[in-house]
């Protein structure tokens, strides 16, 4: 099947207007657009699915700008990075053009970052075939240090990631296939179904996180319409694009390199460039456009090493490696001779996601989410508990899955609660088993001699590497730290 | 009592368990499937130790008049693996929609056509369309 016939072309349409009004609504992320997704995808032919897949993340991403734009509240954690600039320059200026300048460069940040997708992970996929599992477990360890360091708060990131590892050992051990945790049971044989903890993670305690909060925190929405809308939607923003070119491609290339750092992912990208260009004092467009541009980069910046390498850069491409393994295709160097049709289809389908899809879905899901901001909570919180139920119980027609469900449901409420990152228990659940497994089989094959990880000249770089990421993030953080202690000190001092 | 702290007492908890429990593992000639689960255990006991003892700003007390709401839904959801083989998925999927809008403040018309909704969406995309079991 080609990507230009009427299924993919459709999917990837459907999929791009789905992620642009659950990207819009605030309170739900591409994640949880992702998660709920996934169990129609599994029952598509690959290429459809991928296409669907690709094309709603890319517009999710994007689409979190709609939210800010029209009730000031970021449909995603990535568009909070730049969230007064892009309301304030949508009542200066009018929503079609804040909304353009998110949408246009998006799709153009887009297209950078799929230029090095297609670069970056042709390359990785070449080095990668010489690595042995002591490069594996130093990069899969690296992807566990990001992770970690990437959220907010270190111990509480570093306990989510460590759920989602323990959660991973359920079942068979990936080395030697001893059974641990089962309890007896022989539903937990296979371990926990990554697709049903991903609807219980952040579909089921979404709802019951709601639930608990009660009132609706969305303002009344503006709604964009069409008299106009396309000349400041596509025209005005593209006449900016020649004069920033600069700041532009700098933002796209900071944000793609970002995106294929394991675990960091676009919401980082997005702060890291839009604080860049608030620090040299630029005007809300530039700073819109330098965080815009960055966040979208990132998205395919994050496929680079999930495709190589089979290690995901962010929340999403976890999911969407799950997927991967779920429909019996192993990302990693193999993949690009086993699988090479599919891998130029992913590149091709980013390619229309950003040419394309972005632009005209990005309008179109402008234009609905008005009108979807304004649909009451509890309808959407409705919706949201009957998909995660139909989601858990399809992937396997299995009951035992929809206790999953309801227990992950409550361990995500728990976690939101004490504002603990439940994208590093999906990190975990998805790093911890590669790692155990790279770890035992290196371990296995040198008769537990350590020293063995420190032989080849590859997985000593990559060592180096996790001691300097480790370093420099601490220091970073410790540096954060005490300026904030300073500033503490300050105003108690006044 | 925070929910930081609440979620450090079941990271300890847990900790303690994967710890106690990859005792009775196998063993083999050095290391073996309990190496993993036991490091994790005791990251998970040492880190839940520490963030017991941090300061947290989410109070407890903040959510809990609306936890019912949320137990409810719960209770339903842990109820769902009997209910699906016994009255199918379409409808489980709809009582499930209906009772989510019906707790977050929706009416019970509105609640009634979210149910109606969600049921024909498993029915038709899922039973009929995708062959899911029923």
């Amino acid at each position: 099947m080609s990507l230009f016939s009427p299924d993919v072309l459709l999917a990837m349409l459907l999929g791009g207007l789905y992620g642009a009004v659950f990207g819009a609504v605030p309170g739900l992320t591409a994640t949880l657009a992702l998660s709920l997704f996934i169990p129609f995808a599994l029952f598509m032919p690959p290429e459809v699915g991928l296409a669907a897949v690709v094309s709603l993340t890319a517009t999710a991403i994007f689409a979190g700008d709609i939210g800010t734009v029209m009730a000031r509240i970021p449909g995603t954690p990535a568009s909070a990075a730049y969230t007064e600039e892009i309301y304030e320059l949508g009542r200066e200026r009018g929503p079609a053009y804040a909304l353009g300048i998110s949408a246009i460069f998006s799709a153009l940040g887009s297209l950078v970052g799929t230029g090095l997708l297609v670069l970056g992970s042709l390359g990785m996929a070449l080095v990668a075939r010489q690595f042995s599992s002591f490069e594996y477990f130093w990069l899969v360890l690296l992807g566990v240090t990001s992770g970690i360091l990437a959220s907010p708060h270190l111990g509480k990131g570093l306990i989510a990631f460590a759920l989602g590892m323990l959660l991973g050992t359920i079942g068979y051990d990936p080395a030697l296939g001893h059974p641990r945790f089962t309890f007896g049971n022989v539903n937990f044989l296979g371990g926990i179904n990554f697709i049903v903890a991903l609807i219980g993670l952040f579909g089921l305690s979404e709802v019951l996180y709601q639930l608990m909060r009660r009132s609706d925190p969305r303002p009344e929405p503006t709604v964009l319409g069409l008299r106009g809308s396309v000349r400041r939607f596509f025209l005005d923003p593209l006449r900016l694009a020649p004069q920033e070119r600069w700041l532009f491609l700098r933002s796209a290339l900071l944000g793609t390199f970002i995106g294929f750092l394991p675990g960091a992912g676009s919401d980082f990208a997005a702060w890291i460039s839009s604080n860049l260009k608030r620090l040299a004092q630029g005007t809300k467009e530039q700073v819109v456009l330098a965080g815009t541009s960055a966040n979208n980069a990132a998205v395919a910046g994050t496929w680079i090493p999930a495709l190589s390498l089979g290690i995901p850069g962010d929340t999403l491409t976890a999911i969407i490696l799950g997927l991967f393994l779920t429909l019996g295709i192993h990302p990693g160097p193999e993949l690009f001779t086993k699988n090479l049709p599919l891998v130029v289809e992913i590149y091709l389908a980013f390619l229309l996601a950003s040419v394309i899809i972005m632009p005209l879905v990005g309008y179109l899901g402008a234009l609905l989410a008005g009108h979807v901001l304004k649909l009451p909570r509890g309808v959407l919180l409705g919706l949201i508990s009957g998909v995660s139920l139909i989601g858990a119980y399809a992937i396997n027609n299995n009951p035992f899955d929809l206790y999953v469900l309801a227990f992950l449901g409550a361990l995500g409420l728990l976690l939101r609660l004490g504002n603990y990152p439940l994208g590093q228990v999906v990190l975990g659940l998805v790093l911890g088993p590669l790692l155990e497994q790279h770890l035992m089989v290196s371990m296995i094959k040198t008769h537990w001699n350590l020293l063995s990880f420190f032989e080849r000249p590859v997985a000593v770089l990559l060592a180096m590497a996790n001691l300097l990421l480790l370093g420099g993030m601490l220091w970073t953080r410790l540096k954060q730290y005490r300026k904030l202690e300073a500033l503490r000190s300050l105003s108690e001092e006044r | 009592m925070t929910w930081e702290r609440l979620v450090a007492v079941l990271a300890l908890v847990l900790g303690g368990l994967a710890l106690v429990l990859s005792l009775s593992l196998p063993k083999t000639q050095g290391p073996g499937p309990e190496l993993f689960p036991r490091i994790l255990g005791a990251v998970l006991v040492l880190a839940g130790m520490r963030q017991l003892f941090q300061t947290g700003t989410s109070r407890l007390q903040e959510g809990l008049e609306s936890l019912p709401l949320s137990l409810k839904l719960f209770l339903f959801f842990l109820a769902a693996p009997l209910l699906v083989p016994r009255i199918g998925l379409a409808p489980s999927a709809a009582l499930a929609a209906g009772l989510g809008a019906f707790l977050a403040g929706e009416s019970l018309l509105r609640s009634l056509l979210v149910a109606v909704f969600t049921g024909l969406l498993a029915y038709c995309v899922f039973v009929r369309l995708l062959g899911v079991s029923a």
